[in-house]
């Protein structure tokens, strides 16, 4: 009998009607009245709900599905107009700022329309109304007065230039090969500016920036100002300077550009300016950035800053330098053209310290101490091999 | 029972075209019933509200990217229960026993003995709770979702994550522990033939 069941409750179960089909079930079923009284009882029982909600509480419910779903639609109304109007600013802010930012400073379009200067023998420093100044010496100084008016060339050659105040006054210091020179410019900062390099300045800071242009290789001691930084602008990037001993070396005769960071902190922008996002980096004391132009990019590394400050002493320091980089440095230094014809010779590298206080015959002679190499010399041109 | 699914696809498919009342005549229907499903998890009425409540705004918010669904009931009985459980987890994490408490203990209202007249009838009845309230809870959604709910052997499966072999098995088990509670009882059988039916 049991089995009996089990087997027709199985077989019922199979179907998807289970107890319509078991109570329409007639004899053959084989299951007594009592037993289609039980599963009807179940089905019943089955069938009544045995939680409810109270009327009240339902309706309670849904009033608050409703509430939520009206304050959902007004959101949503909010959030369309408002993202209309948030696409439409911020439209109007990136044009505005892309217009600002595609604006170069006015120094930087007075150095590109200033085109090239023709190399000279002596250092050249240009004046506000026409005045051209000429150095002979091959370590000169140039200092401004708070005003920007007097200059003080060496310690004893005084200069006027006539300024006038409206508009911003740009002063420009070539130094040819061979020569180098001090610039102390009216708000104190100092500028070493090394052999073939170019540097164009205000002759008095307007306003919260301070911006110069660099072409070439020059060492920076920025007197800190509070709210007014320091730009230095060059081909590559412009550096942010707030207080702070460092050196750059742009040359426009050199792929690469770079700057090392003594004390302070400085940051650089690159200038590519196709992208609206300038690339960035900024650098803590003993780091060199070293500028990329292919890819736009910036690379860190840590120097000892010495290596490339001390020209302005007078000497070079070379760590693990190649030759050729070595001759070139010598060269601008002291304006000769010196060639490597040995190209394995060229890649040998150096590590020491080198005064330039002598000639370049005498550099090249220090040099081949280390080094077995010859040389010629034939009008200011060594060729090496 | 095809006649109420007809008005439920015809409710949706209104619903979905940006009628809102049908989504509100859809609540009126099947309220009392995702509630009753939602006891089987919880007797938190205020957390099964709660997952009610999500789950018709949640309907109304994705309205446009809700798909045509053969079975609306069916939908809406899965949907809940991933948010009750969801829920219950959430709470787990900060009191791992209350739950399991609430499930025991006090009595839930309930509509038995509103409608159940007889003497022998409501003794009958009280002894179908006590064993239904003994079957595990799986066999008990089961059972709810099959007499109360109508849902195929299929639904089941895909509520209850299981194979359709053993939704059919847990039902299979669960009337037969039912009868089981009869026979073991003390009321005379023959009062039982005596009712019409």
């Amino acid at each position: 009998m049991n089995d009996k069941r089990k087997q027709t409750v199985e077989e019922i179960l199979s179907s998807d009607k289970l107890l319509d089909d078991f109570l329409e079930a007639d004899d053959n079923m084989q299951l007594d009245k009592t037993g289609i009284h039980r599963i009807r009882q179940i089905n019943d029982f089955l069938k009544i709900p045995r939680f409810l909600f109270s009327v009240r509480e339902k309706e309670k419910l849904k009033l608050r599905i409703q509430h939520s779903a009206l304050k959902f639609e007004a959101k949503r109304r909010i959030v369309k107009w408002a993202s209309a109007a948030a696409v439409f600013i911020v439209g109007i802010l990136g044009i505005y700022n892309l217009y600002i930012h595609l604006q170069d400073p006015d120094i930087v379009n007075f150095a590109k329309n200033l085109g090239n200067i023709q190399p000279n023998e002596e250092t050249r420093l240009f004046l506000n109304d026409g005045q051209e100044v000429l150095i002979e010496k091959q370590e000169s100084t140039i200092a401004y007065g708070k005003n920007g008016k007097d200059i003080l060339i060496g310690a004893e050659e005084k200069v006027v230039q006539a300024l006038d105040t409206k508009e911003p006054v740009y002063n420009t210091v070539v130094v040819p090969y061979g020569k180098r020179t001090q610039i102390t410019l009216c708000d104190g900062s100092q500028v070493w500016l090394n052999s073939g390099s170019k540097l164009i300045y205000p002759a008095v800071f307007a306003g919260k920036k301070r911006e110069v242009y660099i072409d070439g290789e020059a060492i920076f001691d920025v007197t800190r100002l509070e709210g007014e930084p320091f730009f230095v602008n060059s081909r590559d990037f412009s550096i942010r300077v707030t207080g702070t001993v460092f050196n750059v070396s742009s040359y426009s005769d050199d792929n690469q550009s770079s700057a090392v960071l003594e004390s302070g902190k400085i940051e650089l922008y690159s200038n590519d300016k196709s992208l609206l996002h300038r690339e960035k980096v900024a650098i803590s004391p003993g780091e060199i950035v070293i500028f990329n132009p292919d890819e736009n990019t910036f690379s860190k590394s840590t120097v000892k800053p010495q290596n490339y400050l001390s020209w302005r002493n007078g000497y070079f320091i070379f760590k693990n330098e190649r030759l050729n980089s070595i001759l070139k440095k010598i060269g601008r230094y002291y304006n000769v053209d010196i060639q490597v014809v040995n190209e394995k010779l060229s890649a040998e590298t150096f590590t020491g310290c080198l005064d330039l206080r002598t000639s370049p015959d005498e550099v090249l002679k220090i040099i081949r101490n280390t080094i077995r190499f010859n040389y010629e010399c034939k009008e200011n041109k060594f060729l090496i091999y | 029972m095809q006649e109420t699914r007809n008005k439920d696809d015809s409710l949706w498919k209104d619903f979905r075209n940006g009628d809102d009342t049908a989504l509100y005549k859809l609540y009126d229907l099947y309220a009392d019933a995702l509630l009753g499903f939602g006891m089987h998890f919880s007797r938190d009425t205020g957390l099964l509200k709660d997952c009610i409540h999500d789950l018709f705004l949640d309907l109304f918010k994705y309205r446009n990217s809700l798909s045509y669904t053969d079975n609306v009931k069916f939908y809406m009985f899965k949907s809940l229960k991933r948010k009750i459980q969801k829920e219950l987890s959430k709470k787990s994490l900060f009191d791992s026993d209350s739950d399991s408490k609430s499930l025991q203990g006090e009595a839930v209202p309930s509509y038995d003995e509103v409608i159940i007249e007889t003497e022998i009838e409501q003794e009958n009845f009280k002894r179908l709770r006590q064993a239904v309230d003994k079957l595990p809870c799986q066999q008990q959604e089961a059972l709810f979702l099959k007499f109360q709910q109508d849902l195929s052997y299929q639904q089941i499966a895909q509520i209850q994550n299981i194979s359709i072999e053993s939704a059919r098995t847990n039902i299979y088990r669960a009337i037969k522990a039912l009868r089981q509670s009869f026979e073991n009882g003390p009321i005379p059988l023959p009062l039982f033939l005596m009712l019409p039916y």
